[in-house]
């Protein structure tokens, strides 16, 4: 519940950057039907598989971002100070960078049947994003932890993409998740993918998640001193 | 009922920069110390070890008995930062977030009496857009806003008026009274001096000095000695310098005895012999020197 309560003053903090990107789906079916553009059913596809995958850059690079803006704003102090632990903290970090892609996926999920996009591709690809990002923002999370928010960002886009690079024997569900979100729905034994994507995607968030909460405990705060 | 605060044998050092080193003090409730030093003295870095912010590189310490660090302690603690910052909203936000981060529900009248006790009574802006002054006033009302038995004040009346100052010693006294245990660093000596019980100096990192005030202005380790019927020769004055004041002189106590020998042999009469009293501000600058020529 603490968590809670940080992101949210977290995401109100950073409120106007969320606001850009959560509008920019809206921004993009706008420009389309008010110009009166009309995209070829496969290019409505690409643009919205487009858009799914800027979602993983939004949590990529918010996740990465936030623990290093706090300690150089000085607002951590505000929250460590009372009885919030290390861990409440992070979790409050990794709600504060997936809960705007929640709000960023339901202005897809609006947006993207106004253009024509096909239902298969919406919600497999929402889908994989979502399950994705769970691995993600532990990762952006972990990452903030020694790097520079930027660099966190590309390092733990990088990682979540590993799964792409294993030899087909080695293919974890993730891999089929970035290759739905990358390059289309599947047809065959979606259910399946999708549901151990879910419990991998969770079990891998988890075990990210404490690897980081266990660094973060032993670590001094970076605080500017005035 | 456990010491408020205890450092045992704690240090830290950033690379090779000593910040700490082998500091061991210890708080009681109702006591306040006063945390004084020179700039780059380790205040900041034991009050931040205090909090939490940084883990001490060896000696542990303890806050209302739990170890620094651990959540459970800083239910206990209000921390005012030498700079505050806030989330945003008014002044009611950032209490009402403050008050539910530290496990409380304090009602709307509470939070208003806090606000006056502490003398801010500008309630509805924007606290980001309130003067260096009102954000301190602030800070304090959000960390008294849980009733802590353990206060870190860093500079808590830096960017306050003489008005404020005032306020704010009076708070930190009645604080005392209610039993609170307070950590008290500021450069403003004269007001360290008014409230505390103890001080303890630090000086690069080291803990140069604790103790009850009265005991430290005693221990400047000088007596004033007045004399009468005498003119002292050249010799005595090569010896002994010059008076302080007209028939005074200042001497180390450990010479007290050869001085007056010196004194009677040239005929003089002695008035008095008493130790000498500094204020903190001069033991400050005597200890910060007297650290410097002996490294």
């Amino acid at each position: 519940m603490k968590s809670l309560r940080i992101a949210r003053q977290l995401l109100w903090a950073n409120r106007w950057l969320w606001l850009v990107l959560v509008l920019y789906p809206w921004g993009m079916a706008a420009i389309l039907l008010i110009g009166n553009i009309h995209p070829a059913p496969e290019d409505i596809a690409a643009i919205f598989m487009q858009q799914s995958t800027y979602g993983l850059a939004l949590v990529a690079f918010a996740g990465g971002a936030l623990l290093g803006n706090e300690q150089r704003s000085r607002r951590i102090v505000l929250v460590l100070s009372r009885a919030v632990s290390r861990r409440q903290y992070l979790a409050a970090l990794w709600l504060a960078a997936f809960l705007p892609l929640l709000l960023y996926v339901l202005d897809l999920a609006l947006t993207a049947p106004l253009l024509g996009a096909p239902a298969d591709v919406l919600s497999q690809t929402l889908g994989a994003l979502l399950l994705l990002s769970l691995t993600l923002a532990s990762l952006a999370v972990l990452a903030s932890l020694a790097l520079p928010g930027v660099i966190a960002g590309i390092l733990s886009l990088g990682m979540v993409s590993l799964p792409l690079l294993f030899p087909p024997g080695w293919q974890i569900a993730q891999t089929r998740l970035l290759q739905i979100l990358l390059s289309g729905p599947i047809t065959e034994n979606a259910r399946l993918v999708f549901g151990s994507g879910l419990l991998e995607g969770l079990a891998l968030s988890a075990a990210i998640f404490e690897g980081a909460v266990r660094i973060f405990k032993r670590r001094d705060l970076r605080l500017k001193s005035e | 009922m456990p010491s408020a605060l205890v450092f045992d044998h704690i240090s830290k050092h950033f690379g090779s920069a000593r910040a700490l080193e082998d500091v061991s003090f210890s708080l009681e409730p109702g006591e306040i110390l006063g945390l004084v030093g020179p700039n780059g003295a380790g205040k900041t870095t034991a009050m931040q070890i205090a909090t939490g912010f940084l883990l001490p590189g060896s000696g542990t310490g303890t806050l209302m008995g739990h170890s620094f660090g651990q959540a459970s302690a800083r239910r206990y603690l209000g921390f005012v930062p030498d700079a505050p910052v806030f989330f945003g909203g008014n002044a009611f936000d950032a209490l009402r977030f403050a008050a539910q981060l530290s496990d409380v529900t304090p009602t709307r009248e509470a939070m208003e009496g806090l606000l006056r006790r502490v003398g801010l009574l500008e309630w509805k802006r924007d606290v980001r857009r309130f003067s260096r002054g009102m954000q301190q006033r602030l800070a304090l009302a959000l960390a008294l806003i849980h009733g802590p038995k353990m206060l870190i004040l860093d500079e808590p009346a830096s960017a306050l008026d003489p008005q404020g100052v005032l306020d704010v010693r009076n708070l930190l006294k009645e604080l005392r009274s209610e039993g609170a245990a307070i950590l008290l660093s500021s450069h403003q000596l004269g007001e360290v001096a008014v409230v505390s019980d103890r001080i303890a100096f630090l000086h690069e990192g080291r803990l140069m000095r604790y103790g009850r005030l009265e005991e430290l202005l005693k221990s400047t380790g000088e007596m004033t000695i007045a004399l009468r019927n005498f003119m002292p020769d050249a010799e005595f004055r090569a010896q002994w310098g010059e008076a302080i004041a007209p028939g005074t002189w200042k001497t180390p106590a450990s010479d007290v005895r050869r001085f007056l020998e010196t004194a009677w042999t040239r005929g003089a009469e002695l008035v008095s012999v008493t130790p000498m009293h500094g204020d903190l501000s001069s033991l400050f600058l005597e200890w910060t020197s007297s650290e410097a020529t002996t490294r």
